[in-house]
């Protein structure tokens, strides 16, 4: 790599993004930018293969000319979700065998008498599969009981005949003191080296053991089928005569060698949303907007995130996947049920529902005519106008607007038993507001709650149904600029050509913080830090491109949730600054702080980076009449359900429009995977690198 | 003190017209289009939920941070509830009860609302006979006032984790309320804005862990601020008239759903009763509980008045707060199963209304003062169990068997060498009973309670203790065509002297199986001393002391089977022996199944089933 990327002017990148419905694919070089989409295929190293391939030849690249392939993968994420995966056994303190079956002890819902519970349903690991062994830490790190590795051995022969392929090694308190955990992994690794082992404190050295086992339970039961894609894909791609270094975007937004992901999938399985999440960063970083709201709505669900200035993590407490608590770092992206293929529905009480009910993209919306007859609210799209039938997906699929009338008229209009909407574009104004407040309330939770003020915000908006939705949203939350990236439907790809090589490390150390002496934080730092510079110089990445941040996590003594802090060294009175950094934290998240109460220590953090990205996008002319790029004009449908405005507006090719194009609203911009709505009082300029700008006009 | 002064209103509230309302009746008479009852409601639930979402952050106390174990939400000035957090349920409904006992006291103390609710005050309140579910739970209520109009409220309980009762943390055999520690009716910690530093004063002098209490307490305040901002937000931009509008909206709403599910049971009159333990001081007097439940229409009403008199310790369910709280619960959980159905029902007054607790003055589930009210989770627990149990045969695919029924809720604590307390509350779950589709659920929180555990290395890293195991119980479940859930073997080491309160129950019976399922284990309860001596304890016990290197070993109940044991599938049999959750003895004995040398006999098993 470090070659390859000191000849950064002519490189030739290939970002390519499996979704569940299609393999994006897009390829840059220093003049020029081909994309590419392909259906994913069962197997999605064929698709990814397919696209790579596919969009080599559509930019005239020989396979042999790609430096470099990143690559956003759902590969682990559908191994979870689906329950397969390797047949995994666990090694665990005496006594504590069940951790992974009882949880938390809490009920997903509170009133249901049916439910069920996604890890006693379908446990990662089956109870004859989780031995326990002899050996005991206890705080602040001491070993009252040794390890028996005779037992170690003994159980973890048994697994074998059992046919286990890969085991977990959780002892208790290991954050702490991490010896049994590796001189088991040792053992294993001695006396079966076929078996993939993985450890808790390699996975996730973190207090709360429900939470760190299952997370390295699944990282065990997904190493096998990572490792399995990874060959395949490196395989196909050689047979097919690349020789490009092949990157993984993580959860936590940055990219990691293959070899690094393959022993951590636990890491990829919010790959491709975090994609999307660099992708808003950096759309707005190229217009100087430093705060920004990402909407990346697509068939079935949107997923929001908050940059205030740069990307954010979930707290690990929040974060789960498929049910399964994984606090692994991932960008803090939440997926609400609202996209394209959302169903508007009445219950039997005349609520008036959006989602979560989806018809997704099979069968899809009833004007694909493919069986599904609700409503959803890309037919609400349909029947007010905005998308237009022949144009959709550049022509490819043949939309039948007359399904999507009859959809809203008799699932929204016609049942006599409950309230209904007098004709199918009330209902269709109806659906989108309810779909629309949906998503306003989530960015709400996201900003308002935790202090961000969305009214210093610009909204990017992506996906395949983002961008029709973008202006509407965004008036509710008074935010006056929506971004619309260039191929909104591809905008995940694009982002992993933006992203950086990034580590997480961090180290418990849980003391009362005026007791913590500077000298041991610097060490901590200086060690985790010492672990990043080893995992970069072994990615072959150049020194000159390594930076490295430095945090940590402090609370109050006592309570249970840390609050993360920049931090700025342990020269001067550190402690007073760090508390006062602190209290200023804690009072902007919860509206109090305590002035006499002692603070904690919980853990320090590192991240380290390799700046690997190079991306910068190819400009459009600034020449050409507008009118060139207006297609058409239409009948398009703004307003309320109460007081719907039927308006003929003009109709734009996206691809025709030039830089500086300034539209004024209402007009839609029609575009091969996406269709930008510009609403009454808004008006549209295309950008230098042919994204649109969508302001109110009062902000002009 | 009145009696239930709300159960009257709400019988009254409901003639056979309103019976017969539908819902979408209800909402054209209201002439509210769905788009705006959609989106305000959306709107009101979010307040709810970043209510609780920042007192669980920002507390100190394990009961509220990890077990979160409160509640929060915005109330009408008549005291309905309008919206609340997705909490443990205990808590949903109860601060209803919290305010109508502080309108109660003012009335009592002979002052006008008016006069006494101002803006920029916060009252605290926990009174057991004045709507508290139980005196630990203290209630945060802030009013919210618009344009000089006192428009609504916003309230949170928590459970605290003292409030200077007569053992640590929780108590049980008390001679009457005045035993259970600090009581606040109605008292105002802020006075227009002003901290009254007299009351803080006596918090800290009198409890005993002054640290954690006011602390909490001042989250419950700062959540209480977020809603009232959150709520005046949503004023301004809709306006008070069409909030309010929407909030009847929203309640008409979810009744009228409630309603329509209440209808599909068949009309009738349906019992349970079963016997609890003891009261904790008389021991071996087994207090009988009868659940009868009346179906008329689209009414249910929920009679506890069998049940055995109030008895003179601290083992009694306060009616409002506790008991209706407990019924509502049972009845939505029943019938608006949120894991089987999709659509959005909205937590509000609304799905209080065509549910109608009883309980006859006197009886454990309602007693009269000053008896002692503050230990009463296990008597909910079997409560509701019995009420599933009642209507079993009514609607057979919406029940479970017999689940734990109980709960050990136990403070542990002691003082460090400053001679500081330490307090630690620890709920040990219980389980289901088998279900139409599914086995019981093993070791989760169950029913009415939904707090989570508190992370073993957490209470390792905290208090002097030592966990030495915690997994599920291997010896025995109720058999069934679906089988109960297993409950849990926990068993914890003291590092110094410590003293133990246990407030549990269920020693004595055995969760009950259905429709031909076995009934499940009982809990039990041991004090092994370190040198080994093994003592049987009760399933209550008040202020138990053990010294250092003594263990206690707490084993929950495992639930009922559903159906026929001989009706379950011999491989499902097999799994269960596999992960060790059946013996090839029961296996045989129970389900017909042959499990020969680790091998399952299909020929054999088909032959003693009498396939």
């Amino acid at each position: 790599m470090a070659s390859k990327s000191s000849t950064s002017g002519s490189e030739i990148r290939v970002g390519v993004d499996v979704g569940g419905t299609n393999t994006d694919v897009i390829l840059v070089t220093d003049e020029d930018e081909f994309t590419f989409k392909t259906p994913s295929t069962a197997d999605p190293s064929e698709s990814t293969i397919t696209g790579i391939v596919e969009v080599c030849r559509h930019a005239g690249i020989d396979p042999g000319a790609v430096d470099q392939i990143l690559h956003g993968t759902t590969v682990a994420t559908n191994a979870l979700i689906e329950h397969e995966g390797a047949r995994t056994g666990l090694l665990t303190t005496k006594g504590f065998r069940d951790v992974l079956h009882i949880g938390r002890h809490r009920k997903p819902h509170s009133f249901s008498l049916q439910q069920t519970i996604p890890w006693q349903e379908h446990p990662i690991v089956e109870r004859r599969h989780r031995k326990e062994v002899t050996e005991r830490v206890y705080p602040p790190g001491d070993v009252i009981t040794p390890l028996d590795e005779d037992e170690v051995l003994e159980h973890a022969g048994e697994l074998v005949d059992d046919g286990v392929e890969s085991i977990a090694v959780c002892y208790l308190h290991s954050y702490l003191n991490r010896d049994h955990e590796d001189r088991t992994k040792e053992l294993l690794q001695e006396e079966f080296p076929d078996v993939s082992v993985s450890t808790s404190s390699d996975v996730v050295a973190q207090f709360r053991e429900f939470e760190r086992f299952t997370t390295t339970a699944i990282n065990a039961r997904l190493e096998p089928v990572l490792s399995t894609y990874l060959n395949r894909l490196s395989n196909g791609l050689a047979d097919e005569g690349f020789d490009a270094e092949v990157l993984i975007m993580q959860s936590n937004g940055g990219m990691a060698s293959v070899r690094n992901v393959a022993e951590r999938p636990v890491t990829t399985l919010v790959s491709g949303p975090a994609a999307g999440v660099l992708s808003a960063e950096f759309e707005g970083n190229h217009v100087d907007e430093p705060n920004l709201v990402m909407l990346d709505m697509g068939g079935t669900s949107a997923d929001i995130s908050v940059i205030p200035g740069r990307v954010l993590e979930r707290d690990p407490r929040d974060s789960t996947v498929g049910g399964y608590p994984t606090i692994t770092p991932m960008l803090d992206i939440e997926t609400i049920g609202a996209g394209g293929g959302s169903i508007a529905w009445f219950d039997d009480a005349m609520g008036f529902n959006v989602g979560p009910k989806s018809a997704g993209a099979d069968p899809g919306p009833a004007c694909y005519a493919r069986g599904n007859d609700r409503p959803t609210t890309t037919d609400a799209q349909v029947v007010l106008g905005r998308i237009d039938p022949d144009s959709f997906l550049g022509g490819d699929l043949d939309l039948e607007p007359e399904r999507s009338r009859e959809a809203l008229q008799t699932k929204l209009c016609d049942r006599t038993d409950q309230a209904q909407f007098e004709t199918p574009e009330k209902a269709a104004l109806a659906a989108l507001e309810v779909a629309n407040t949906n998503m306003y309330r989530a960015i709400r939770e996201q900003t308002v709650q935790r202090g961000y003020d969305p009214r210093e915000y610009t909204m990017v908006a992506f996906g395949g149904a983002g961008p029709m939705h973008g202006a509407s949203i965004a008036e509710k939350l008074d935010v006056s600029t929506v971004l619309v990236p260039p191929s909104p439907g591809i905008a995940s790809a694009r982002g992993l050509l933006t992203g950086n090589v990034k580590y997480d490390y961090q180290q418990t150390v849980s003391s009362r913080l005026e007791e913590v002496d500077g000298a041991f934080v610097d060490e901590a730092f200086e060690r985790l830090e010492d672990r990043g510079r080893e995992q970069l110089a072994r990615d072959e990445i150049d020194s000159s491109k390594w930076t490295f941040r430095s945090s940590v996590d402090c609370l109050y003594d006592g309570q249970g949730y840390e609050l993360n802090i920049d931090f700025d060294g342990t020269d001067g009175d550190w402690h007073a600054r760090l508390r006062e950094q602190f209290e200023a934290k804690h009072e902007a998240e919860y509206g109090h702080y305590f002035e006499d109460d002692p603070v904690e220590l919980l853990n320090v953090r590192v991240t380290a980076i390799g700046d690997v990205q190079s991306y910068a996008p190819p400009e459009i002319p600034a020449t050409g009449d507008l009118s060139a790029a207006q297609t058409t004009e239409s009948t398009v449908v703004f307003g309320t359900a109460d007081d719907p405005e039927e308006m003929t507006v003009p109709r734009y090719d996206r691809a025709k429009l030039a830089a500086e194009h300034v539209i004024g609203g209402p007009a839609v911009i029609d575009e091969f995977d996406s269709t930008v709505v510009v609403n009454p009082g808004w008006e549209a300029t295309i950008g230098e690198n042919g994204s649109i700008k969508l302001r109110t006009e009062s902000d002009k | 003190m009145t009696e239930n002064p709300h159960e009257t209103n709400r019988t009254e509230a409901t003639d056979d017209e309103r019976a017969e309302t539908t819902a979408a009746d209800v909402l054209r008479e209201r002439d509210i289009d769905p788009v705006t009852m959609q989106v305000i409601g959306g709107e009101l639930d979010t307040i709810a939920q970043e209510m609780g979402y920042k007192l669980i952050r920002s507390s100190y106390s394990s009961i509220i941070r990890e077990s979160e174990d409160m509640g929060a939400g915005i109330f009408t000035t008549d005291c309905r509830e309008l919206c609340e957090s997705d909490s443990t349920p205990m808590h949903v409904g109860s601060l209803i009860g919290y305010l109508d006992g502080m309108y109660e006291t003012f009335e009592e103390r002979g002052v006008d609302r008016e006069d006494v609710i101002n803006e920029g005050d916060v009252f605290i309140h926990n009174h057991p006979h004045y709507g508290a579910s139980h005196s630990p739970d203290i209630a945060v209520a802030v009013p919210i006032f618009y344009e000089g109009e006192h428009i609504a409220w916003a309230a949170n309980t928590a459970h605290h984790l003292d409030i200077g009762s007569a053992t640590p943390g929780l108590a049980i055999d008390l001679e009457d309320m005045y035993a259970e520690g600090s009581l606040f009716r109605a008292t105002k910690v802020y006075e227009e804005g002003e901290r009254v530093d007299g009351i803080w004063d006596f918090i800290e002098d009198n409890v005993r862990t002054p640290r954690e209490v006011i602390g909490d307490l001042q989250a419950q305040i700062s959540s209480c601020n977020v809603g009232k901002d959150r709520y005046l937000d949503l004023v301004e931009k809709y306006g008070l008239e069409e909030i309010q509008h929407a909030g009847e909206a929203l309640m008409d709403y979810a009744e009228a759903l409630l309603r329509n599910e209440i209808r599909t049971i068949p009309d009738g009159t349906y019992y349970a009763e079963d016997y609890l333990d003891d009261d904790g001081r008389n021991r071996d007097v087994p207090l009988k509980i009868a659940a009868e439940v009346t179906v008329d229409g689209s009414d249910i009403t929920v009679d506890m008045s069998k049940s055995a008199d109030q008895t003179p310790t601290g083992y009694n369910i306060p009616f409002h707060g506790s008991t209706d709280v407990c019924i509502y619960f049972t009845i939505r959980s029943l019938l608006m199963d949120t894991f089987v159905r999709d659509e959005y029902l909205p937590q509000n007054s609304g799905t209080f209304a065509p549910v109608h607790p009883k309980a006859r003055p006197g009886c454990m589930f309602n007693p009269t003062p000053p008896t002692s009210a503050f230990a009463r989770i296990n008597q909910v627990d079997k409560m509701s169990d019995l009420i599933i149990k009642a209507l079993a045969d009514a609607i057979p695919e919406r029940v479970c068997a017999g689940t734990c029924g109980q709960v050990y809720f136990v403070s542990y604590g002691g003082t460090n060498d400053a001679g500081e307390y330490w307090v630690y509350l620890e709920v040990n779950e219980g389980s289901y009973g088998g279900r139409p589709g599914a086995d019981g659920l093993d070791a989760v929180d169950a029913l009415v309670h939904n707090t989570k555990n508190r992370p073993v290395e957490d209470i390792e890293l905290s208090h002097p203790m030592r966990l030495e195991r915690y997994g599920l119980r291997e010896d025995g479940h109720g058999a069934g065509r679906t089988r109960g859930g297993h409950g849990i073997v926990r068993e914890s080491r003291f590092l110094t002297d410590a003293v133990m309160t246990m407030e549990g129950d269920g020693n004595s019976y055995r969760p009950h199986g259905l429709f031909g399922g076995g009934e499940g284990t009982h809990g039990d309860l041991q004090h092994i001393k370190a040198d080994g001596e093994v003592l049987d304890l009760h399933s209550k016990e008040s202020g138990y002391k053990f010294e250092a290197d003594d263990r206690v070993l707490i084993k929950t109940a495992s639930g009922g089977g559903y159906g026929d044991p001989h009706e379950r599938p011999a491989d499902t049999v097999y799994e269960d022996y596999l992960d060790g959750l059946v013996s090839a003895t029961d296996a045989r004995d129970e389900y017909g199944v042959v499990i020969e040398d680790g091998t399952l006999d299909t020929a054999a098993t088909a032959e003693l089933r009498g396939e």
